[in-house]
């Protein structure tokens, strides 16, 4: 069985696995290396608006708004597509091709769910710079300034770069199962996985809402106001990768007595 | 090297018989439980402190919205939710009991950095002002009555009911040095009231605060356990209802592409 | 693709040159974004005045000033009137702690209503508390219509924030550092709870999680996952939530004895001589010239007093138009923002004093900059083009009478 499996993985899993790393972990370095380039890039992030977010933020009609504040959008709004068609497309090309679902080897099977749990690792982890640091310190901001546009320091990084991120990486993580579990392409589209990816993409579009609400409904920055609920009912929505879960554990549970290491 | 038939497999995998597995296999069953930890773990710490702070944060940024009537029934009614969801899921397929331990832990860690970096490291407010209000003492309970009673209908009554019903006086442990009257040009106030007011924001117009502007005489010296026992009762109902709300997300079913 | 780079480069290369800057000004509040008619027919802001700018950390400054509530005729329909309202100040955040403030020599911690036409004087005293350039305005939250900003103005400070101390006596007798007041405390509860709820987690963590149990569950062999070692632990658990809360709250309850709820209760403010007086006004027609940035007003002015006087300002949404003509450059106006000072900006087709009960007729032009840089000229995109402000008149003895104008604005364009 090992033996098949290392033919389907090709070289780099005997390498791994000389270096002591067990196959099933072969991805684990781009984990840990995407886990900290995120780290870094939001921690860049952070500082930037630390040092323009007062400086340069405040008056969204000013010269210097422009230069430091509408010129990143603006670049962000390039660079996401970009990035979405680059990350999508490398993993579609790289799928398996002329492979029957049914035959793929245990071993096989067994780390592509490593692979894909350590996709939704970094698409937790991007939904959680979104969702959590970026939307909570959203308030920070507010508290200090009078609501000027829909483009502020905090916004251009939580709504138009933090939620274009996890929403490009989540759809990636479906394009891998859907290509590369034989789960996903036997038995169909995992309600839960598209619950998990869709609803914090609806997201995304949900600011729609939220700036329609404070244009004309709601000057104040009332966190628990209902203009905002549209978040709360997508956001239960992450709940969804615990059926996602349950799905890799028994297909994992079928996988594990058919294999001893 | 394969260890049992793939019909032995089938049989465990069906359910209807529990076959150990090699300690080869227990080796990458424990490797990937601690990658779907990881998920987890940020999935729960993005998803539930949003619903938070989206329904209950207003009460839990500010030391000046901490009152007896609302926050002591919004806070743990809308924090027993996604504990009642990480039980179901949790307990009914792993028998695991730490569901609301984890979610309030993972709230609590991710309000600090926050706190910390974003409200006081960018925005210059005060770490008093901001200090969040924890849920463990009803977490740990509710965690506990699951695994002593084996029954979701008990943890929602014992444990849902301790769930709100320790909030108030789990926090007043340290809220209670901030409720000390000053008087300020004539006005009796409290130092979260004072130090609210000192600490300007723009977004947070004094009229805006949702708290207590007054009570019923009957029990006006009681507002606080009448409030907390509220919070009880509503959050045994919160947490059945979110126990089916976990049941529901985390279905295995799947949909033909043709059916989207 | 090159555009693309060459905007990244823009950036990055700007972030490291100022990465040192970053304790420099705030230029604006955002209020500048606000819609005209919501800073030109609600509140007018009269003789705002700052005791200090140059400011040390723990100095403290005073705002004082006068705002004017436009009356009925003139608040914008869109706009929710102020039944509830509250004296703030727009600020970089705490930068400036609000040690109190006043509206006519009332305590102003809580929200008040106030009346349409009515006018009021303000008092706002700050004590710095970090270091920096900060751009200061009074401001009134009016509830469900929102921010209305003043006039800022710019205040330095220097030192250190390490120094800042902001002490106060309780009436319980202790003397307490608002700043820190009780953040240890806090830390330490969270901190001895949050190791119990680690324990917790660590226990079960350190079991086989997912798979294994996972398929003992699946065939009903559930309980055995359940260990005599969990059910005494979690028994033990129950037993020091339950305990430790109780503790707590009763720690608490012995060392701070006298607490009460947060206060939350509504201002009741007394009216203050009205500034409007003397002076009837129509106002017959009003155009705003785009390419000229200039408004320009025909009115029909009475002097209902008993001197005569002339028109000497118009005041609106902050930016002030002076008369050269009339020559009001007082103490108080040339400490005003420059950036809100036309000093020269009004112009009045006859500027000999208006008698008292004569009623003439005046072509007034309040011709500056402004009007763009403030983005008051936006009015006219508004969906209700109207427009509201103050004018100033001033006596032969030098009194200044105040009256209203406002109404519909007709925009010319070029060629037009």
């Amino acid at each position: 069985m090992s033996s098949v499996a290392s033919k389907g993985l090709g070289g780099t899993a005997a390498k791994s696995e000389a270096r002591g790393l067990s196959y099933y972990l072969q991805d684990l370095k781009w984990l840990i290396l995407s886990v900290v380039g995120m780290t870094a890039f939001y921690s860049f992030v952070i500082w930037y608006q630390r040092s323009f977010g007062h400086l340069y933020g405040m008056d969204s009609h000013s010269p210097e708004f422009d230069q430091y504040w509408m010129k990143w959008l603006n670049t962000e709004l390039i660079l996401e597509p970009v990035l979405a068609v680059i990350v999508w497309s490398a993993v579609w090309f790289t799928r398996p091709r002329n492979e029957v679902a049914s035959a793929v080897a245990p071993r096989v099977e067994i780390r592509r769910y490593f692979t894909f749990v350590m996709w939704l690792v970094i698409y937790t982890y991007a939904v959680y710079w979104g969702a959590s640091f970026f939307a909570e310190q959203d308030g920070a901001w507010h508290q200090v300034v009078t609501r000027d546009t829909s483009f502020t320091p905090s916004h251009i990084m939580i709504f138009y770069l933090s939620f274009p991120v996890y929403v490009i990486i989540g759809v990636a993580s479906v394009i891998y199962a859907m290509t590369r579990l034989p789960m996903y392409r036997e038995n169909g589209v995992s309600i839960a996985h598209i619950l998990a990816i869709v609803g914090p993409f609806m997201i995304l579009p949900n600011i729609g809402l939220n700036e329609w609400g404070h244009a004309f409904w709601f000057m104040e920055e009332l966190f628990s106001a209902p203009l905002h609920w549209g978040f709360v009912v997508l956001g239960w929505t992450g709940l969804a990768l615990g059926g996602v879960a349950m799905q890799i554990v028994q297909r994992v549970n079928m996988l594990l007595p058919q294999v001893s290491d | 090297m394969t260890t049992t038939t793939t019909a032995q497999a089938e049989v465990a995998a069906a359910g209807t018989t529990y076959v150990p597995l090699s300690p080869g296999a227990e080796r990458i069953g424990r490797a990937l439980d601690w990658v779907i930890v990881a998920a987890t773990v940020l999935v729960l710490t993005g998803a539930f402190h949003l619903h938070f702070m989206l329904t209950a944060g207003d009460w839990d940024f500010w030391l000046d919205w901490k009152d007896r009537e609302y926050w002591i029934v919004l806070s743990p009614v809308m924090a027993i939710t996604f504990c009642g969801a990480v039980h179901y899921i949790l307990w009914q397929h792993f028998r695991l009991p730490f569901g609301a331990t984890l979610c309030v832990t993972l709230l609590v860690v991710a309000e600090w950095i926050v706190r910390y970096v974003g409200w006081h490291g960018w925005s210059h407010y005060p770490i008093n002002l901001l200090t969040p209000a924890y849920f463990y003492p009803g977490a740990l309970a509710l965690d506990a009555i699951l695994l002593l009673s084996g029954s979701w209908v008990v943890a929602g009554i014992l444990g849902g009911s301790l769930f709100g019903f320790l909030f108030f006086p789990g926090n007043w442990a340290w809220l209670a040095a901030y409720h000390v009257p000053v008087e300020v040009n004539g006005i009796v106030m409290t130092l979260a009231d004072y130090i609210g007011y000192e600490n300007i924001r723009t977004g947070t117009p004094e009229y805006i605060r949702i708290i207590e502007r007054g009570t019923l005489r009957t029990f006006g010296q009681h507002s606080a356990p009448v409030s907390a026992a509220f919070a009880a009762f509503l959050c045994t109902l919160v947490y059945w209802m979110w126990w089916f709300i976990g049941k529901w997300f985390s279905n295995v079913k799947y949909i033909t592409s043709k059916g989207l | 693709m090159k555009n693309l780079f060459n905007r990244l480069f823009t950036i990055i290369s700007a972030s490291a040159v100022l990465a040192g800057f970053a304790a420099q000004p705030a230029f604006a509040h955002g209020e500048k974004a606000q819609e005209p008619f919501l800073r030109m027919r609600t509140v007018q802001w009269i003789d705002v005045a700052v005791t200090k700018t140059n400011l040390a950390v723990n100095d403290e400054t005073v705002i004082t000033g006068k705002v004017h509530f436009m009356t009925n005729e003139h608040w914008p329909h869109s706009a929710a009137k102020p039944e509830l309202a509250f004296l703030n100040v727009s600020a970089a955040g705490p930068v400036m702690v609000r040690k109190a403030s006043f509206v006519n020599g009332v305590n102003m911690v809580n929200s008040a209503k106030f009346d349409l036409g009515a006018d009021y004087a303000f008092e706002i005293r700050l004590k710095a508390s970090w270091p920096g350039k900060w751009h200061v305005h009074p401001m009134i939250n009016v509830k469900d219509a929102g921010p209305l900003v003043g006039p800022g103005t710019w205040v330095e400070v220097t030192g250190s924030h390490a120094d800042f101390k902001d002490e106060m006596k309780t009436l319980t007798g202790e003397t307490v550092n608002l700043e820190t007041y009780g953040t240890e405390n806090n830390v330490k509860w969270h901190v001895i709870w949050g190791l119990i709820a680690v324990a917790w987690l660590l226990w079960w963590l350190a079991k086989p999680l997912f798979h294994s149990r996972y398929a003992k569950v699946k065939a009903e062999l559930g309980d055995t996952l359940i260990t005599g070692g969990d059910r005494m632990v979690s028994a033990v658990v129950l037993v020091v939530a339950l305990g430790l809360t109780y503790y707590g709250y009763s720690a608490a309850e012995a060392r701070y004895p006298v607490t009460l709820p947060l206060q939350s209760a509504t201002a009741t403010i007394p009216h203050s001589p009205s500034l409007v007086e003397g002076v009837k006004l129509v106002l017959d027609r009003a155009t705003y010239r785009v390419p000229g940035r200039a408004m320009e007003m025909d009115v029909s002015i009475t002097n209902t007093s008993s001197k005569p006087f002339r028109v000497g300002e118009f005041n609106t949404a902050g930016v002030r138009f002076l008369n050269p003509e009339v020559g009001v450059m007082d103490e108080l106006t040339k400490q005003y923002p420059s950036y809100l000072l036309a000093e020269k900006g009004l112009t009045v087709s006859d500027n000999t004093p208006i008698q008292p009960g004569e009623t003439r007729k005046l072509h007034l032009v309040a011709q500056d900059a402004a009007w763009e840089v403030e983005r008051l000229s936006s009015l006219i995109y508004d969906p209700d083009s109207r427009f509201g402000g103050v004018l100033y008149m001033y006596d032969t003895d030098g009194k200044r009478l105040i009256t209203e104008v406002g109404g519909t604005l007709v925009p010319t364009f070029a060629g037009t």
